[in-house]
């Protein structure tokens, strides 16, 4: 546990009056307010830190013994009863903590203050911390809505993996954050859903990309090919003299549309010639004769 | 067959609060939220709420006015937007990779 300065946190001197500890406060709680900064932990950490300054030095008695003891409030109690002026012995320095402050207080203060002071000192009623969390899927996770149960906080949540949702997007799950205080209202989770790429299938938005092999005289001639959908494979025809980067559009086969049940984004597939190689002597003789052929209708 | 919405009485809200009716019509008067009567009797919904409680922290404890709120409604609402303009960015970035 370390000590905690903090005129620092207010960014005040250490002969500010009543009216300069509040400007401050009101001026940094402004800017880290949690409802202004939606979804920084980082803001609502130091919004908890303003609010914990505040709470010690706009109490007049509070002040007064962070004041005294400073850095030594672990052995105040001592410092009282033997008539000590701590002081004399207090070091040079301080330092900031950039922990301890998991709860709406921190370990400091509650040492120093109690935790029924923690308690006390707030008589507004706050809602809870949000949560966050990260839900890793693969693609086929999110072909359909379907439920699972998350462990978050050791509490176990069960939600619905709603179809077609997007990487990155985050749903919230409202009351399912940390307990309000006070009576205050919980707050709510925020669940990002993280959704790893497939090696075959390139989504974008709703639509699914992918690129199928045919060899040489599939292209030339014209045949069939075995494609993989997202819901199985499907048979092609492929048409005779298909160029290599051709581009297919199969209709309704992509992603689920999220939010839109029943209505689908569409599969493209992108054709790639594979090239015969380790041609026999036949196959090089008869390439051979193709290519005289190929080039005297061209002239 | 219109859908039952549930309400939260405006007198209710306030107690709980413990801030001035006057307040919530201000914040009514200014557009910020909707006040529905039914029978005399002034409700706000449920999809209100949070947003409503946002205000009155937004007012009593950091003493943004009204202005100043409607502002900052305005803002985290572009934040908000520009968010999931990031994230689709990002996803798309990602398949252009």
């Amino acid at each position: 546990m370390q000590f905690i300065d903090y005129y620092k946190i207010l960014e005040i001197p250490k002969t500010a009056d009543e009216a300069a500890i509040k400007k401050a406060y009101r001026r940094l709680a402004r800017k880290y307010h949690p409802d202004l900064s939606p979804n920084d932990p980082e803001a609502e950490k130091k919004f908890k830190q303003l609010n914990e300054a505040n709470e010690v030095l706009s109490n007049p008695e509070n002040r007064k013994k962070y004041d005294q003891y400073g850095k030594d409030w672990k052995h105040a109690e001592e410092f009282e009863k033997a008539g000590h002026q701590p002081n004399q012995s207090r070091s040079a320095g301080s330092q900031q903590s950039s922990s301890g402050f998991s709860g709406d207080f921190s370990d400091f203060f509650q040492s120093m203050y109690g935790e029924q002071a923690s308690s006390r000192s707030q008589q507004s009623r706050f809602r809870g911390q949000d949560l966050n969390a990260e839900l890793h899927l693969i693609l086929k996770d999110v072909l359909s809505s379907k439920k699972q149960t998350l462990t978050v906080n050791g509490k176990n949540i069960r939600i619905t993996i709603p179809a077609g949702v997007e990487n990155g997007q985050v749903i919230k799950i409202s009351g399912h954050g940390s307990p309000g205080s006070n009576r205050g209202p919980n707050g709510n989770l925020y669940i990002t859903f993280l959704i790893a790429d497939d090696p075959v299938f390139k989504r974008d938005g709703s639509n699914i990309y992918i690129t199928v092999n045919i060899d040489l005289y599939t292209a030339l001639l014209g045949g069939e090919a075995l494609i993989g959908t997202l819901d199985g494979k499907v048979k092609m025809k492929v048409p005779p003299e298909t160029q290599p980067g051709l581009k297919v559009k199969l209709k309704g086969k992509g992603m689920p549309v999220y939010k839109k049940e029943g209505v689908f984004g569409d599969l493209y597939v992108t054709y790639a010639v594979t090239l015969p190689v380790n041609l026999s002597d036949k196959e090089k003789e008869l390439f051979t004769e193709l290519s005289k052929i190929s080039s005297h209708e061209k002239n | 067959m219109k859908k039952t919405e549930a309400l939260v009485l405006v007198e209710q809200f306030c107690i709980s609060h413990g801030i001035e009716i006057s307040f919530i019509t201000a914040l009514h008067n200014f557009g910020l939220i909707e006040i529905i009567v039914v029978e005399e009797n002034q409700y706000l919904s449920l999809k209100q709420l949070k947003n409503t409680e946002k205000m009155v922290r937004l007012y009593y404890k950091l003493e943004v006015n009204l202005e100043g709120i409607d502002i900052i409604n305005n803002l985290l609402k572009r934040i908000e937007s520009m968010q999931a303009e990031l994230t689709a960015a990002k996803n798309k970035l990602r398949f252009l990779s």
